[in-house]
């Protein structure tokens, strides 16, 4: 009936909980003094021929309990549609959070589209538990008791009846409920299949097209569609049957009230005030049940939405704080460090063991696959070491391999991680790395506006960017993941001439694949299979004539 | 005007099913007529059963209590199992619809659009459409019902009390929802915009994880992201407090009626004009018509909610319908562009008078530095993009006479960053041709060299790729695109910087590949690296938009003040001329 997580988030917010109810328990009061005060009126008119200033007091009376019931049910819808979206909040910011902690590898294998639907509208649909289910739980429970209170006294039958036929609305509800579950777990899994899907269809839109598979993904999505479409009938189908089920039964309870009061008021054992506050009454006695039977419904569809968000609140953090060590004096050691990345049965690296002193530059080679990317992400701190101990002197600027660009204007994208630099320094750097360049080609120059991952940009823009991102952010150490890959030869020439010169006096671990950028190393670290094969100056290397040999070589043969 | 053009989109979609939602309209009203018949007849059961008649006398309303207790019980059923069915057959319908709308106009036309965007349209803004079907367009029609029936009911006991109930919906049923649309229309405005700006902040906190840990701008970032949740949630309180208060205060009206219905009652009978049986009837039926105005101020909320979403799709680019093309059936496959001009939309021109020839099977490259306008041949090819001026023939025959698809079943591009979907590695292989066996699928990645690279994945050829092929690097990513490519099998193929991310011995084997591959094909190299270009029938040094230079990589080779052996040198000289003569 209570999901154990979802209470938990409801009790950061008691005091709205709590009043919401209140609010409505004193809110069904108001509704039997109503019911009590329309029955004396009309008895009072219809029977014993009173005249309106005959029943004023009562009107007044009337009135004012409507206004007051008026007030005390916008009270506590408000009171639980704050809890709702108090929760809310608070669970998106914790799911904001966790995605920081996960970190870029582990995120990388959820899919955006999926993650952002269960930010969105997975916990959109948690609302409802909290500002309708949760509150009416309570309600149910105290109402109809308070009710029959009043009933029980004055109609011995009705109140019988209405006590016998009450929980088999529970009763019902927990019957269908059970029944349901399936339904509604397919369900999640198929809006999930869609919403990937979709997701899928417009990120990759130019690669369908040029497959020529995008005209045909018309049929997918008229599929997919009719799936959601099927599967969203399915579960409302039965929310419709409980509810056809609850409303027959409450239906029947009051015709037969209703028709139990008319022949014991023919049998004159029973006067009109009663049987017609009875029949006001009865209704209002099934509402809170009722209310709750639709509700449970919603609750079950956020079943599937709340177990997903807590699975993904469970997830394995896999970002790392990397241990500093300001008094160490290589700039960065590894020693021993094994690696897995999750859901992998071969280790990344094993056993690995190697120093970065102050100043050197050293270059990670090897093939791809070779291990070369996980030691960055190592460093980074975007993975947990399996085995070993990674210590470094200070944190790293670093310069992606597919670096991005967020949307908003090139300074700030360049401003990024070091708010305080002035334009000035930053145009300097630019023409020192020839991003100058490739600015001018633009409209607004360093103002250019850039749509969401740097649309509008080429590759090698995207890689000056990051490049001069990571210059400004003046840090000691620079990690390089293939930096200049997508650079042309004349750019990436003026690149590498200025590189030498900005990267004086700094740390750098550069992976390359370019023989181009294996030329800026002091030392180079070869890799293969996760391991480290061959160490040394690029001179020594070759004349090992080894595998940085055979890499060189392959790559010059022309 | 625009609020026509909306009402007029969201209208002709309604169009083809217009009966079905008739049909839905008229359970909808029965339904809510059922329980005013069910409370009325025991109103008048139990004034009757006061003044103790013979039992025979109550047997009709008897009669009618249980009719109306149980059809009302059927017909909620029925009128919702039925306006959700319908309602999702307009939604499918409507998502294929867009998408076969924007479609033709990728990538030219979705330019100013994330993905993010697009994938909102297509999710979001239309499932928030079913509201407008559901509460916005089936509740009022259904209150009409109601009120004509109850009205016709009503007059036939007291005019007054009729008066009484058209003034009470007029005042709860059109004034009530109308001030409120007044008070939360600007918020929800204000809302949708936010909405988009969350949604790309979102879609740059996911995509720019890495980089936003590395600049130590997680905490900011996710401050500004609070923030916005924060404004979010102020504006979406402020709507739903007032829409809360509006469904009191429709409570407090259907309370209030009883209030009021008394006061026409009481005098009336006193009076003598109502015969006091019925003035329990009258009241109730009043308080319990309320039931069909009840969903007003969601319906008006979610009303607005469907007219941004239909703006939304409305603002969609749609293709300037290009008549039927004809299949062609050209007689050879060369390539021709003559004196093509193009530039972007509010960009420098690329091209201004660009010519090329290119026979079938010849193989060539396009080199240049980047922004020399090399990668825009391919979109230009492929029909993504208009030369503005000139032509481009295929066979002699212009490529706008070729129907779109025809012309990618001829030309393929292997892209430089290209996409790969969250589904298997094999899924990924069929999207190339459906029709593939599994032999094919297994040398396609023989060709592309990936063969290894599948059979150490944990489970091979289904191992799901996740994110954009997340499990791939880079250099890996291309290759799988370009096994897509050979099962393609297309007779002219454009390889855009494929060699670019793979280390020195893939390289080699995939130009081997491709050697054998390729004989018989028109292939075209676009690259800005000059190594391995001997081989080739021609190479293109393409400067800003134009052919500056054009051989063999042997011809320009020989000519020392050529450009390309300028660049031939420095790129020499660069790869570690120094490292090799050292070696030697």
């Amino acid at each position: 009936m209570i999901d154990a997580n979802l209470w938990r988030q409801s009790m950061h917010r008691k005091g709205l909980l709590l009043g919401s109810c209140l609010c409505g328990i004193l809110c069904a009061g108001v509704i039997l003094g109503q019911a009590f005060t329309l029955a004396g009126i009309l008895d009072q008119v219809f029977l014993h021929g009173g005249d309106f200033y005959a029943v004023l007091p009562e009107l007044i009376q009337l009135t004012v309990l409507v206004t007051l019931r008026f007030v005390l049910q916008a009270l506590e819808e408000n009171l639980a549609f704050l809890l709702g979206q108090g929760v809310q909040m608070d669970l998106r910011q914790a799911m904001l959070q966790k995605i920081a902690a996960l970190g870029p590898v582990a995120m990388g294998q959820e899919q955006k589209g999926q993650v952002m639907y269960l930010l969105n509208e997975g916990i959109g649909t948690l609302e409802s538990y909290f500002s309708k289910y949760l509150p009416q739980l309570f309600q149910a429970a105290v109402i109809p008791l308070l009710f029959l209170c009043f009933i029980l006294p004055r109609d011995l039958l009705s109140g019988v009846i209405l006590l016998l036929t009450a929980p088999l609305v529970p009763f019902f509800m927990m019957l269908i409920g059970k029944w349901t579950g399936k339904v509604n777990a397919k369900q999640w899994k198929i809006i999930n299949r869609l919403s990937g899907y979709l997701h899928d269809v417009m990120a990759g839109l130019t690669t369908l097209k040029l497959l020529n598979q995008s005209a045909r993904q018309r049929e997918k999505i008229a599929q997919v569609g009719e799936d959601y479409a099927q599967a969203t009938l399915a579960v409302l189908r039965w929310a419709f049957l409980s509810s056809l089920a609850l409303e027959l039964f409450t239906t029947i309870s009051i015709a037969l009230v209703s028709v139990g009061l008319g022949l014991r008021l023919v049998e004159g054992q029973l006067d009109f005030a009663t049987a017609f506050f009875i029949l006001l009454a009865a209704p209002e006695f099934y509402q809170p049940l009722r209310t709750l039977g639709a509700h449970f419904h919603t609750s079950l569809n956020t079943r599937e939405a709340a177990a997903e968000l807590f699975a993904f609140l469970d997830k394995e953090e896999l970002i790392t704080e990397v241990t500093m060590d300001r008094a160490q004096v290589p700039m960065v050691e590894l020693r021993h460090v094994s690696a897995r990345y999750p859901g992998s049965e071969v280790s990344a690296l094993q056993d690995i063991s190697f120093t970065v002193a102050p100043g050197e530059v050293v270059a990670l080679a090897g093939r791809s696959g070779s291990g070369k990317t996980t030691v960055l992400n190592l460093l980074q701190g975007f993975l947990k070491p399996q085995d070993g101990e990674i210590t470094m002197q200070c944190a790293p600027a670093v310069i992606q391999q597919r670096p991005y660009i967020f949307a908003g204007s090139i300074l700030d994208n360049l401003r990024f991680g070091s708010e305080n630099l002035s334009e000035e320094r930053i145009l300097e750097v630019c023409r020192q790395t020839g991003l100058a360049e490739l600015l001018r080609q633009l409209p607004d120059g360093l103002h250019t506006q850039v749509g969401q991952g740097g649309a509008g940009l080429s590759g090698g823009q995207r890689q000056m960017i990051a490049m001069v991102r990571a210059i400004c952010q003046q840090k000691n150490l620079i990690l390089l993941d293939e930096a200049t890959a997508n650079l042309d030869l004349l750019t990436e020439q003026q690149l590498n001439r200025s590189l030498r010169q900005l990267l004086q006096g700094r740390t750098v671990l550069l992976v390359a694949h370019r023989l181009t950028t294996l030329q800026l190393a002091d030392r180079v670290i070869v890799l293969e299979k996760g391991a480290v094969i061959e160490q040394g100056t690029p001179k020594e290397l070759l004349g090992q004539r080894g595998a940085y040999y055979e890499l060189v070589r392959k790559g010059l043969e022309s | 005007m625009k609020r026509k053009e909306t009402y007029g989109f969201l209208w002709a979609l309604l169009h083809p099913f217009r009966w079905l939602i008739a049909g839905a309209v008229l359970l909808a009203a029965a339904t809510v007529l059922a329980n005013v018949g069910l409370l009325s007849v025991s109103a008048v059961l139990i004034s009757f059963a006061a003044l103790q008649p013979p039992l025979l006398d109550l047997m009709v309303y008897i009669v009618g209590v249980r009719f109306f207790g149980i059809s009302r019980a059927l017909l909620r059923y029925s009128e919702r199992y039925v306006s959700h069915k319908i309602t999702f057959r307009i939604l499918t319908a409507l998502r294929v619809q867009v998408y076969t709308q924007i479609e033709p106009t990728a990538p030219a036309g979705l330019q100013q659009y994330s993905h993010g965007q697009l994938f909102d349209r297509l999710l979001k803004d239309i499932d928030v459409l079913k509201y407008f079907y559901l509460r916005a367009v089936m509740a009022p029609a259904a209150a009409i019902l109601v009120l004509l029936v109850c009205s016709v009911v009503l007059a036939h006991f007291s005019v007054a009390a009729m008066v009484l109930l058209l003034f009470l919906f007029a005042c709860f049923g059109i004034l009530l929802p109308w001030c409120m649309g007044q008070l939360t229309a600007d918020k929800t405005k204000a809302l949708a915009e936010e909405r988009e700006t969350w949604q790309s902040l979102l879609e740059d906190y996911l995509g720019g994880l890495a980089d936003l840990h590395n600049s130590r701008e997680k905490q900011t970032y996710y401050g500004r992201m609070t923030e916005k949740l924060a404004e979010m949630a102020r504006l979406e309180r402020n709507i739903g407090v007032l829409g809360n208060l509006t469904t009191s205060l429709l409570q407090y009206g259907s309370n209030l009626s009883l209030v009021l219905a008394l006061l026409v009652i009481i005098p009336a009978v006193t009076a003598g004009s109502l015969n006091g049986v019925y003035s329990a009837m009258v009241l109730l039926l009043i308080w319990s018509s309320f039931e069909a105005i009840q969903p007003f101020p969601q319906a008006l909320v979610q009303l607005q909610q469907s007219l941004e979403a239909a703006n939304h799709l409305l603002k969609l680019p749609r293709q300037t319908e290009d008549a039927e093309r004809k299949w062609q059936t050209p007689q050879s496959l060369e390539l021709a562009v003559e004196h093509v001009a193009f530039a972007y939309e509010n960009g420098q021109p690329v091209y201004t008078d660009f010519s090329l020839y290119c026979p079938r099977g010849t193989k060539l490259a396009l080199v240049g530095t980047s922004g020399s306008g090399k990668s825009t041949l391919a979109s230009l090819l492929v029909g993504f993009w208009q030369p503005q001026r000139g032509q481009i023939c295929l066979g002699g025959i212009p490529l706008e006479k070729y129907p779109k698809e025809q012309l990618r079943e001829l030309i393929a591009v292997a892209e430089q960053t290209p996409f790969l979907f969250t589904a298997t590695v094999r899924e990924n292989l069929l999207l190339a041709n459906s029709q593939s066996t599994e032999t094919r699928l297994q040398q396609a990645l023989q060709f592309a060299c990936m063969e290894d690279v599948v059979t150490a994945l944990p489970d091979g050829m289904d191992t799901m790729l996740g994110d954009n092929g997340y499990r791939l690097s880079g250099g890996q990513r291309q290759r799988l695109a370009l096994a897509r490519i050979w099962l393609r099998d297309c007779p002219i193929v454009i390889l855009d910087e494929i060699f670019q991310g793979q280390d020195a011995i893939t390289a080699e084997q995939l130009r081997a590949h491709l050697r054998k591959w390729g004989a018989g094909r028109t292939l075209i190299y676009i690259t800005h690296s000059l190594q391995h270009l001997q081989e080739l029938d021609c190479v293109y040094v393409l400067q800003h938009g134009d052919i500056v230079e054009q051989g063999t990589a042997e011809v320009l080779l020989q000519q020392k003040d050529s450009i390309f052996y300028q660049m031939w040198q420095l790129e020499r000289q660069q790869l570690g001329g120094e490292t090799w003569q050292g070696l030697s």
